[in-house]
């Protein structure tokens, strides 16, 4: 029996997207400069945020475990990769986003900006990490090394956090969390975006649920796999 | 800490006097890249000054690329790592000695490369001399970063330039920002403590986790 946390995730991330939809297309108002382009801000900030911080935090921290000699176990290297590989999609969909966005607002789908450019930068470290991962055959050698460089791609996100307010970017600065705590979002527009971050956090969560699931299922024939192989071996010597 | 280092530094750099593959492949070759980059570009002055920091940064990437991994290729090649490990040898040290030498041999390549940029797109000595503390900033901030992706990348050269480059990404942004700003007017203190920052991040991180990849 699964416990019920882990049963009523999918349901309820099922339920706040098709929530966020549906406020976000059709009960929200445009806005009254940008119009209907407005809408993509139920999911762009979202979608970044379960990329730069939510995933990426998740994989540093289950990577730091997984170095800590005393919390060191195979659950905190299948989370890592987990994690990160659910990040890989949801910078690619932020990029996806940003560009659709950007084409109207700004005339052109890509700019070499520095919010754009350091969030291409950490995408391509993310697709860096499941190469490596991919590269050593060990699982041992790999969760270690891969758990090393995930901690060295994380220090990239305080770079992408701080660059719309250490370089002059096209990219708007904070729209919530402003210095000055002066929020410019508010109304129906505030609590859609709102439920957008849990939504997202929520389709986050369910797959790296079952992404670790995969990843325990191949560990499990793995090693399944291996006995047999053995066992056959060891037949074939005694024959 | 810092003498073991010196001490692994003097062995990479031992290594590297011997097999001379810095003098008679590596500059020669980053000379080739920069004279060809001059040929790309043609005759233009003011195209090839505006230009000449971003090729010189892009031929250093190249060039850093195939010093980063050498030692690790060579330690691999007389098994010095598990020579290294049976000896106890601090992970922090041994990264910090293979920093010094990966830095040792780019200040090389790129003594030379900076005097071929130099003549090819006519830039200015007192230009020159003034950029050459900060090359010399972000050629710190490769290095530390360099060593720490080569380990990783141990047994799959080919994986190296995957993670390396975008890692080397910012630095090479803020080098040439920095030089574009000295030599045409600008503020390079942003950019300064990027790369001071760069460097002493991957610098912490090769000092505290460099022994957890040796080990793997």
């Amino acid at each position: 029996m699964k416990p019920l946390l882990s049963r009523a995730l999918g349901p309820s991330a099922l339920v706040a997207t098709v929530a966020t939809i549906v406020l976000g297309l059709f009960v929200t108002p445009p806005d009254v400069v940008q119009g209907e382009l407005a809408r993509l801000l139920y999911v762009h900030p979202a979608v970044a945020w379960v990329a730069l911080y939510l995933s990426l935090g998740t994989a540093t921290v289950a990577s730091a475990l997984y170095l800590w000699p005393r919390t060191r176990s195979m659950v905190a290297d299948r989370v890592a990769e987990a994690a990160m590989e659910v990040s890989v999609v949801f910078v690619a969909l932020t990029l996806v986003t940003g560009s659709i966005w950007g084409r109207p607002a700004w005339g052109v789908w890509w700019v070499w900006d520095a919010r754009l450019t350091s969030t291409a930068v950490l995408g391509i470290l993310t697709l860096g990490y499941l190469a490596l991962r991919r590269a050593n055959d060990d699982p041992l050698v790999r969760a270690r090394r891969s758990a090393v460089l995930a901690l060295v791609s994380a220090a990239n996100v305080p770079i992408v956090h701080f660059s719309v307010l250490w370089w002059k970017t096209l990219h708007q600065g904070a729209t919530v969390f402003t210095e000055n705590r002066d929020i410019t979002v508010h109304g129906s527009m505030a609590w859609t975006l709102l439920l957008s971050f849990i939504a997202f956090s929520l389709d986050f969560g369910w797959l790296v649920r079952a992404r670790y699931r995969i990843a325990t299922s191949l560990s499990t024939n793995f090693d399944r796999e291996l006995d047999v192989a053995l066992a056959t071996r060891r037949t074939e010597d005694a024959s | 800490m810092i003498r073991l280092a010196l001490f692994i530094a003097r062995k990479e750099l031992r290594i590297e006097w011997r097999s001379r593959v810095l003098v008679w492949q590596v500059l020669p070759f980053s000379v080739m890249a920069m004279v060809i980059a001059g040929l790309a570009i043609g005759p233009d002055e003011s195209t090839g000054r505006r230009l000449a920091p971003g090729l010189m940064y892009l031929i250093i990437t190249l060039v850093a690329l195939q010093v980063i991994g050498r030692s690790h290729a060579a330690d691999d090649a007389r098994d010095t790592a598990v020579s290294v490990a049976m000896l106890g040898i601090d992970g922090g040290a041994n990264y910090l000695g293979k920093v010094f030498a990966l830095f040792a041999h780019l200040v090389v390549v790129t003594s030379a490369l900076v005097t071929v940029d130099a003549v090819v797109f006519h830039l200015r000595f007192e230009e020159v001399l003034r950029g050459i503390p900060f090359i010399a900033l972000s050629l710190a901030a490769i290095a530390s970063a360099g060593v720490l992706y080569a380990a990783l990348t141990r047994g799959s050269a080919s994986l190296l330039p995957v993670l390396a480059l975008p890692a080397l990404a910012p630095v090479v942004m803020a080098g040439e920002r920095t030089l574009t700003a000295i030599f045409h007017g600008g503020v390079v203190s942003r950019w300064v403590v990027l790369l001071a920052v760069i460097t002493a991040v991957y610098g912490a991180l090769g000092v505290l986790l460099y022994g957890a990849v040796e080990e793997s």
